[in-house]
């Protein structure tokens, strides 16, 4: 069932990702506005609460970048509307500004602030752990165990916000927000985004009422580690002399393990669901007669360090394990569950399950993902790397975070940094201060607009002879298609933004838009680009505009159209791997003899490839005057 | 009792799409089912594992490593590359007779006849099914996933679970057209599962977990 068709269902339990559940658990809790910037693993949660907007009539809306979206969804808050505001762990860095005071002024009505972060990077480019936040920060932070009880727990999160007047941190994971689960439905209550703001101090953060706000947060603060004691998603299971205390999907993995049999008979469980502030009381209840203490939790030791500390004031010794067995990087597994249950319990480590496989395997190359066929970065990025190979260039490429960052692998191997959102333009102004070099800053649309404007500015005000090259395909599209300020939309919410008019307003002077797909045109503008800033000592850029092949391949399929197809000429083919490895479309794979030859199932007809071959062996599939036409039809899809 | 199912295959062959039908359907027939996906590769050529989960005792969202009942491979390399998710005391490998080479220069595929040799020998039983063939005969080239579908619903259904019928009716339809073609493969898919039950005769001790009262004890 779709998002959109579940807003009427009161009950019933369906099949929910855990983004669509938390997304659920809002609008049951009374949200009236969400704000985000996509992100992996966040996305799905702002992206399905867009679908309802205007059935249920709540405010909704993708931000410019995750520091905007917090301020957005903060301004409701402290306004009487209940908000959300959802990223990924990363996103949360950009947003910590408006975090640390949001926590120092409270909120007037619910302030959810959802992190979904990555253990095992599986999208990321690092595993930080966000409940350190809720140290940092003094924010209480709630972690779901599953897709059913992220919804109850995001709804419970708006009540218990509301209630302490102070935001709290729902934090999930890639494994929880991307699995899915059964959701048992509840009633939505009437939603509203009107608001009013009441001028308070406590609002102006100047040093003065900052100080004031500091000892009120510490007051509410009290009553937060108090209350977390009565909060229902935390429970004491089963009796026994073991105690294991499991914090969000961590319980899952020790639940089903401890039920196995696997691990013997004597567990008590405290499910915690408040991974910071531990509860108190019912940790102490948790521990009568325990002998031995073990707390399995991902990434950092945010609840072991809480539970140390309270054991130790309330004066209470007893053998504790943590991180020493269960380990501290990547995702919880059955594995690492099962050993460290097992070596708490008989002192020796099994790496693995008894069942486990053990048959050798037959070596397999890797298969990463890859620019999509008719992806337009691919011949961009081809272009690029046959003019620096030519011109032998000493180069840098400062590259940044979205698709085009799988041109750091070969055959392009362009982008050798890659650390933040935006990091592209500013690295690149570092670099050419101390380096004799071509410096190129590679960003996408998206990327562009959430942080690359100050340090576009920031070279422009210190004449930095750095190229820019923004990829501009209209869209997120790394993270799932979701719109950004280059999308031509409809003009009725949103207005386009052309990058052009943005990066001339900002001072630069040599800007130029290209077609990717033209390769010759891509070398040509590359070269002048890099002339120019070598003579004028000034930034310039380059905006390569064509649309995400997924996208245009989407309304080509909606329109009932069918690909101009190639294929490759055998009689004129020189097996020289141009197509496959230089050029590397993914439709294109040699056979034995090293002839090229295209997958019809994958080929998406954009043709970029009748440029790249040195004999002009790759050919339409059918030369009629219909395919001529088919092709200026389709031209207007891919623009 | 928890049905274990891996579903692997390359970035845009409809993994997603697939399991979560299967788990949707699950959960129709009010068992409980979990399905833990892979975003970001799904669409862009890598290599993609979804685990499905399905029986009233499940919690944790990952198949563990050998306990995988069934292996659905769309594809021969992520087959093989996913293995450690197999057993050969139990596991029925489902694998479509279909190679796609990895688009990295100089990248060197095994064999396709030592492909199979290894997952059959890490198996208790291998079915090839030419899935992605019958999709292109069938009129959808991107259709093998609905063909592991309809297997997957006749060995579910078999195991006592009612799902062919919620599966049947939500095969995608993008255009009318293809979701004729879908629908066909689909059945295809099903038909392929009777045909392996008729031939090993129902249930059989290489599978023992392939038993008509599986999910019976749930009530159906």
């Amino acid at each position: 069932m779709k998002f959109e068709d579940t807003t009427t269902l009161k009950e019933g339990s369906i099949l929910m990702l855990g983004n669509e559940a938390i997304a659920r658990g809002a609008l049951e809790g009374g949200m009236g506005l969400a704000a985000a910037y996509p992100g992996t693993p966040s996305s799905e949660i702002v992206e399905s609460l867009l679908k309802v907007k205007d059935k249920l009539g709540i405010y909704v809306e993708w931000s410019v970048n995750e520091k905007v979206a917090f301020e957005v969804s903060y301004a409701a808050a402290i306004s009487g509307v209940k908000s959300l505001v959802a990223m990924k762990h990363v996103g949360l860095n950009v947003a910590a500004d408006p975090l640390m005071s949001s926590a120092y002024t409270g909120v007037r009505e619910s302030f959810v602030i959802v992190t979904a972060d990555d253990p095992s990077m599986w999208s990321s480019q690092n595993e930080q752990d966000n409940r350190l936040y809720g140290v940092h920060a003094y924010i209480p932070v709630f972690e779901p165990s599953d897709p059913g009880e992220a919804k109850e727990l995001c709804k419970f999160a708006f009540e218990f916000s509301s209630k302490v007047k102070h935001p709290v941190i729902l934090r999930t994971t890639t494994r929880l927000s991307h699995t899915r689960g059964p959701v048992t439905l509840g009633t939505i209550p009437r939603l509203t985004t009107r608001g009013e703001f009441t001028r308070k101090k406590e609002y102006v953060l100047t040093p003065s009422n900052a100080r004031k706000d500091r000892e009120a947060m510490l007051t509410r603060w009290k009553r937060i580690m108090d209350e977390v004691n009565a909060v229902p998603f935390n429970r004491i299971e089963g009796d026994g002399k073991n105690l294991v205390i499991a914090s969000g999907i961590a319980y899952a993995y020790v639940k089903e393990i401890v039920a196995s049999g696997k691990v013997g008979d004597g567990w008590r469980i405290l499910k915690l669901s408040t991974p910071y502030p531990v509860p108190r009381k019912l940790l102490l209840k948790a521990m009568e007669g325990v002998e031995k203490v073990l707390i399995v939790e991902e990434l950092e030791p945010v609840v072991e360090k809480g539970v140390k500390a309270i054991l130790y004031e309330e004066g209470i010794t007893v053998e504790l394990h943590g991180k020493d067995l269960i380990g501290l990087p990547y995702e919880m597994s059955h594995e690492r569950v099962y050993s460290a249950l097992k070596s708490f319990t008989e002192g020796r480590r099994p790496r693995v399950l008894a069942t486990r496989n053990t048959k050798e395997s037959l070596p397999v190359p890797p298969r990463p993902p890859t620019f999509c066929p008719g992806c337009p970065y691919r011949p961009l990025f081809y272009a690029i790397r046959r003019y620096l190979n030519r011109k032998k260039l000493s180069y840098v490429a400062a590259g940044d975070i979205g698709c085009y960052a799988l041109a750091h692998n070969p055959p392009y191997n362009l982008q050798d940094v890659i650390i933040n959102m935006g990091g592209s333009i500013g690295t690149a102004n570092g670099f050419a201060h101390v380096l004799d070099s071509v410096i190129l800053a590679i960003i996408g649309d998206s990327t562009f607009f959430h942080t690359g404007i100050p340090p576009l500015v920031n070279a422009v005000w210190h004449r930095t002879p750095i190229v820019v090259i923004i990829l501009d395909n209209e869209i997120t599209a790394m993270t799932g298609h979701q719109p950004s300020p280059a999308t031509r939309g409809t003009g009725a919410t949103e207005n386009y933004i052309p990058l052009e008019s943005v990066v001339k307003g900002l001072g630069v002077n040599f800007v130029e838009v290209i077609d990717p797909f033209d390769v010759t045109q891509v070398e040509n503008t590359l070269s002048r680009a890099i002339e120019y800033t070598s003579k004028q000592r000034e930034p310039a850029v380059i905006i390569a505009r064509r649309k995400c092949a997924l996208s245009a391949l989407r309304s080509l399929r909606r329109a009932g159209i069918k690909l101009p197809l190639f294929k490759v000429d055998l009689s004129k083919c020189i097996k020289c791997g141009t197509c496959y490895n230089a050029f590397a479309c993914p439709a294109i794979y040699p056979d034995k003899e090293g002839h090229a030859h295209i997958d019809p199932g994958l080929c998406a007809g954009c043709g970029t490839c009748t440029q790249v071959c040195p004999v002009n062996a790759i050919v339409p599939v059918d030369h009629s005057d219909t395919y001529k036409l088919q092709k200026g039809l389709i031209e207007k899809f891919w623009r | 009792m928890v049905l274990n199912v891996v579903v692997v295959g390359v970035g845009g062959q409809g993994v997603l799409t697939l399991s979560k039908i299967l788990g949707a359907c699950a959960i129709e027939t009010g068992v409980k089912a979990l399905v833990a996906e892979t975003h970001g590769m799904s669409q862009r050529g890598g290599s993609v594992i979804v685990h499905v989960r399905v029986g009233n005792d499940v919690c944790a969202p990952t198949v563990p490593l050998g306990e995988a009942h069934v292996m659905v491979a769309l594809e021969m390399l992520e087959g093989v590359r996913y293995l450690n998710y197999v057993n050969p005391e139990f596991s029925l490998s489902i694998v479509n007779d279909k190679v796609l080479r990895p688009s990295i220069p100089g990248a060197k595929v095994p064999e396709k006849e030592t492909m199979l040799k290894t997952i059959k020998s890490h198996s208790a039983l291998t079915v090839v099914v030419s899935a992605s063939e019958e999709a292109i005969k069938l009129g959808n080239p991107a259709g093998a996933n609905m063909f592991m579908l309809g297997f997957l619903a006749g060995l579910l259904e078999f195991m006592g679970l009612p799902m062919q019928g919620c599966c049947t009716n939500r095969v995608p339809h993008p255009s009318a057209d293809l979701g004729k073609a879908n629908a066909a493969i689909f059945e295809r898919g099903l038909m392929e599962a009777s045909a392996l039950l008729e031939r090993i005769g129902g249930e059989v001790t290489e599978l023992p977990w392939l038993r008509k009262d599986f999910f019976k004890n749930l009530g159906f």
